[in-house]
C-alpha cells in the first residue's frame, strides 16, 4: 500500500520532490518550524500560573496576525512531525531497513519518538487550559503509578491553590529541554548514516511551509476554558497525533498503559534482531589490487570502509579496510573498484578470475557478476537479429523483477544494489556487439534502497564520477530507467521504445558498416 | 561480620549496580559512535556532503537529456502545480481537523468527581528502648546513642465508602528501605453528582480497629472535584 501510496506521490510531484521518500526529512523540516515559531512564542508567553493562559490568549485573539500564527504553526509543525516520522518509521519497516547493521538507526529512533512526545504533550501543559489540566493530570497520574517519586507528583494539581509558579517553571523547562534532547537523539539516530540528508528539497519544503502558514490562518489553533482544578473537564478537543493514548489509558488506567509503552518499546527495540535474521555479506579488501584510491571510502553510503596507514609494505600511503560492523553487502564498493573490471581476466588470485581490490566473496562476487552477464548475453543470442535486437536489463533486487522480462533477446540479472555494477561492464556488454543495448534500472528514482546507488551510477555514466563510463561506449545504447517493484508497466514500455529505437539506429550502422555478432565470451 | 553496618550506605548499592550498566549501554548506543569517528573521517563526510550536493544540482540539471527523454525531475508542470496544491490541501485539512477534533467526552455532564490523596505513616512497630551498657559496648564509640528505635512503621489500611459501598480499600507500606516513610494514597473515582454520604477509616498500626473516622453527607454539582486529603496533626480527615 506505501509502495502504491508513493508511486502516486511520484506522479504528482515527480520523484525528487516525493514527500512520503522524504518523509524523514520533513520531519526534520517540522521539527525547526516548530522550534522557529515556539523562539517567537516563548518571547511572548508569561511563565507564571495565573498568566500563562492570558498570555497564550493574548497571542492568539489580540495579535491573531503573527503571535496566533506562530502559536498555530507551533501546534501543526509538531503534529505534521508525528505523521512523516510514523509515515518514515513504516516505510523503513516495509523496506525491511531496520535489520543487520541497520539496527542502529532503528534502536535510536525510538527515543526520538519518546522524546517527540514528551515535548508535544508537555508544550499542551503550558498553555494552563481545560486541556492542559487534563493532559497533565493525566501524565502525573501515569508517572505516580510507579511510586518512584515519594509522594504523588498529581498532588501539585489537586486543589485549586496546590499549584504554583515554582512547579510552573518544572512545566517550562521540560518543554525547552524536552526538544532540546530530541534534537540531540535525532542527530544520534543520522549518526551512522553517510551523507545523510536532513532537509527536503527547497521545493518540496517550501510546499510544506506555505501548507501550514495557510492551515495557521485557516484554521488556527484555539485554547479551552481556562484550567480549574476544582472542576471536571468534561467535553475536550484532544490533539489525536499527541493524545491518542488518553482516553485509552482513562478506560485502562496506568498499570496496563505501562505494560503496552514498555511491551511495545520492547517489541520495537528487538525488532532487528527477530527472525528471520538475515546474514549479510560483507565486503572484502585485496590488498594486493587495493592501491588506496579512497574511491571505495568515498562511494560506501553506510561509512563502513576507512582509509588506514599501509600495513603490507607496498608503495602506497592508505589502504581500505571494511568494518564488518557497518558494512550491509551493497557491493557500491564493487563498482566505485576502479580494479573492477572484467577486461583485465584471469589476474585474480585466490581463485578469482577478475581481480579487484574488493569484493564480495561470501555473497555476488564479481566473478559471478561476470557469470550472469555472460549467461544472460549467451541466451539472448539466438532471437538476435535486425528487428529484434539483444537487449541486457540489469536490474537490483530491491527494483523492478527484471526477471519478467526474460524473453527471446531480451534477457536480464540482477544486482544487490546497482551501484554495484562496474561502468566497465557496460562496456563489456556492448564491445564487440556482444549485445545491442544495455538497459539499466534499479529501485524507483530518488528511492534507492541503498541511498547513493542510483545517484552514483547516474555520476559514473554521466563522466561526473570516478570510475567512468569510458568514451568510447555508444550513449544511445545505454538506456537508464528507474523503477520500483510497482513500475513494471512503465519499464515494459520503456523497453519497448529503447528495443524499436536499437532496430532504428542498428538498421542506419548495417547499412553502413557489416554487422558481427562474435560475442566472444 | 556485618556488625556496625550503617544501612545508610545501601544507597550504594544500585549506584554500584546500575551504574556500570548504565555507563556500558550508554557507550555502547551512543557513545562509541560518536568517540569512534576520527578528525579525517569527519572532514571526508563534511567534504562528501558538499560533492553529494554539487553532484545532486548538476544531476538536475542535465535530467531529461536521456536517449529517451526517460528520466524524470520534479513535477513543475502546471498540471501537477495544481495536483500538488490539492495533496497540501489535503494533508493540512488531515493535520488540523485531528489536532482538535473529534471530541472526547471525559465525563458526563451529571458526574461529579472525588480525589483521596493521602500521606500518613503508620505508628512505629516497636517502641524505642534504652541500650544496656553491654549492647552499647558492642557498637562504634561514634554511635553509641542511648536509646534505640526501631524505624519500622505499621503499614497503613484506608477504607472509603460511599453511600454505604465500599469504593476503596487498600493497605499501603511505608515507603523507604527501612519501611519508615508515610503509606501513600492516591485514588480518582467518578461518582453521579447530587447527595452522597461518604464514610471514611483509617488504621495506623496492628489489629482490627480503625484510628479514624469520617462520616458526612455530602450534595456535590456537576463537575465538581471534591479533594480529600489527611492530616493527623488538624484531626485526620480534611475535605475540600
Amino acid at each position: 500500500m506505501l509502495e502504491r501510496l508513493e508511486l502516486l506521490f511520484d506522479k504528482l510531484f515527480g520523484p525528487p520532490w516525493n514527500p512520503v521518500r522524504q518523509s524523514g526529512t520533513l520531519a526534520f523540516f517540522f521539527f525547526w518550524v516548530s522550534a522557529v515559531s515556539g523562539i517567537y512564542v516563548y518571547i511572548l508567553f508569561d511563565t507564571s500560573v495565573k498568566g500563562a493562559f492570558a498570555s497564550v490568549e493574548y497571542m492568539t485573539r489580540e495579535q491573531w496576525y503573527l503571535g496566533g500564527v506562530m502559536r498555530s504553526l507551533h501546534r501543526y509543525a509538531s503534529d505534521a512531525m508525528v505523521v512523516t516520522m510514523a509515515l518514515h518509521l513504516l516505510r523503513e519497516f516495509s523496506l525491511d531497513r531496520y535489520r543487520g547493521v541497520r539496527w542502529f538507526s532503528w534502536f535510536t529512533g525510538l527515543p526520538v519518538i519518546v522524546l517527540l512526545f514528551v515535548s508535544g504533550i508537555s508544550g499542551y501543559w503550558l498553555v494552563w487550559d481545560e486541556l492542559a489540566q487534563y493532559v497533565a493530570i493525566g501524565s502525573m497520574e501515569w508517572f505516580d503509578w510507579l511510586g518512584i517519586f515519594g509522594e504523588p507528583v498529581a498532588n501539585n494539581f489537586l486543589t485549586r491553590e496546590s499549584l504554583n509558579d515554582r512547579f510552573f517553571s518544572l512545566l517550562v523547562f521540560i518543554h525547552i529541554f524536552g526538544p532540546l534532547f530530541l534534537l540531540f537523539m535525532m542527530w544520534v539516530h543520522i549518526l551512522r548514516i553517510n551523507g545523510a540528508k536532513t532537509n527536503p528539497p527547497r521545493g518540496l519544503a517550501l510546499g510544506s511551509l506555505a501548507m501550514l502558514v495557510a492551515l495557521s490562518v485557516a484554521y488556527p489553533a484555539v485554547s479551552h476554558a481556562p484550567a480549574d482544578l476544582g472542576t471536571v473537564p468534561l467535553v475536550l478537543d484532544l490533539d489525536w497525533y499527541f493524545m491518542f493514548l488518553y482516553p485509552l489509558f482513562d478506560i485502562w488506567g496506568p498499570g496496563a498503559m505501562w505494560a503496552l509503552a514498555f511491551g511495545g518499546s520492547l517489541v520495537l527495540c528487538a525488532m532487528p534482531w527477530l527472525p528471520p535474521l538475515k546474514g549479510e555479506k560483507t565486503a572484502t579488501v585485496f590488498l594486493e589490487q587495493c592501491n588506496g584510491c579512497t574511491r571505495c571510502f568515498d562511494d560506501c553510503p553506510y561509512g563502513a570502509i576507512v582509509m588506514q596507514p599501509r600495513t603490507d609494505g607496498r608503495p602506497f600511503e592508505k589502504e581500505a579496510v571494511v568494518d564488518a560492523d557497518l558494512c550491509t553487502g551493497c557491493g557500491i564498493c564493487v563498482g566505485a573498484c576502479p580494479m573492477s573490471t572484467p577486461f583485465r581476466q584471469g589476474k585474480g588470485r585466490e581463485g578469482r578470475a577478475i581481480a579487484t581490490g574488493i569484493d564480495l566473496p561470501g555473497g555476488l562476487s564479481l566473478d559471478q557478476i561476470h557469470e550472469r552477464m555472460a549467461n544472460a548475453i549467451q541466451a539472448a543470442q539466438p532471437a538476435r537479429g535486425p528487428d529484434t535486437p539483444g537487449i541486457l536489463i540489469i536490474g537490483c533486487d530491491h527494483g523492478a523483477p527484471t526477471k519478467t522480462f526474460n524473453s527471446g533477446p531480451v534477457q536480464s540479472m540482477s544486482l544487490p544494489c546497482i551501484g554495484m555494477l562496474p561502468p566497465s561492464f557496460i562496456d563489456f556488454a556492448l564491445s564487440n556487439q556482444r549485445i545491442d543495448g544495455v538497459v539499466l534500472t534499479g529501485c524507483s528514482d530518488c528511492g534507492c534502497f541503498n541511498r547513493q546507488g542510483i545517484q552514483w551510477t547516474e555520476a559514473r555514466l554521466d563522466g561526473l564520477r570516478d570510475p567512468y563510463l569510458r568514451k568510447r561506449v555508444p550513449r544511445d545504447r545505454v538506456h537508464v530507467f528507474w523503477a520500483g517493484p510497482g513500475e513494471l508497466g512503465s519499464l515494459g514500455e520503456e523497453l519497448g521504445q529503447f528495443s524499436s529505437h536499437l532496430a532504428r539506429i542498428s538498421a542506419k550502422t548495417e547499412s553502413t558498416v557489416g554487422g558481427s555478432k562474435d560475442t566472444g565470451l | 561480620m556485618m556488625e556496625g553496618f550503617d544501612k545508610t550506605y545501601f544507597f550504594l548499592l544500585p549506584i554500584l549496580i546500575f551504574g556500570p550498566l548504565f555507563l556500558w549501554v550508554f557507550y555502547n548506543f551512543g557513545l562509541k559512535e560518536i568517540l569512534k569517528i576520527p578528525e579525517e573521517v569527519r572532514r571526508r563526510k563534511q567534504q562528501e556532503m558538499t560533492v553529494a550536493e554539487n553532484f545532486e544540482a548538476e544531476r538536475t540539471r542535465k535530467r531529461g537529456k536521456g536517449p529517451l527523454g526517460a528520466v524524470r525531475g520534479a513535477n513543475k508542470t502546471a498540471i501537477g502545480l495544481f495536483a500538488q496544491a490539492v495533496a497540501y490541501a489535503l494533508f493540512a485539512a488531515v493535520i488540523g481537523y485531528l489536532a482538535s477534533a473529534p471530541s472526547y467526552t471525559f465525563a458526563g455532564p451529571q458526574t461529579a468527581r472525588i480525589k483521596l490523596s493521602l500521606s500518613h505513616p503508620g505508628q512505629r512497630k516497636e517502641e524505642c528502648h534504652r541500650r544496656t551498657l553491654k549492647e552499647l559496648a558492642k557498637l562504634p564509640a561514634n554511635m553509641r546513642a542511648p536509646q534505640d528505635c526501631p524505624r519500622e512503621r505499621w503499614p497503613v489500611y484506608v477504607e472509603m465508602e460511599l453511600d454505604g459501598k465500599v469504593i476503596f480499600n487498600q493497605e499501603s507500606k511505608p515507603n523507604g528501605l527501612s519501611r519508615d516513610g508515610p503509606s501513600i494514597f492516591y485514588g480518582t473515582f467518578q461518582i453521579p453528582s447530587g447527595s452522597h454520604q461518604i464514610v471514611l477509616r483509617l488504621r495506623d498500626q496492628g489489629g482490627a480497629g480503625f484510628g479514624y473516622q469520617f462520616l458526612r453527607p455530602m450534595v456535590l454539582t456537576p463537575g465538581q472535584v471534591l479533594v480529600i486529603t489527611f492530616d493527623a496533626a488538624k484531626g485526620g480527615f480534611n475535605i475540600q
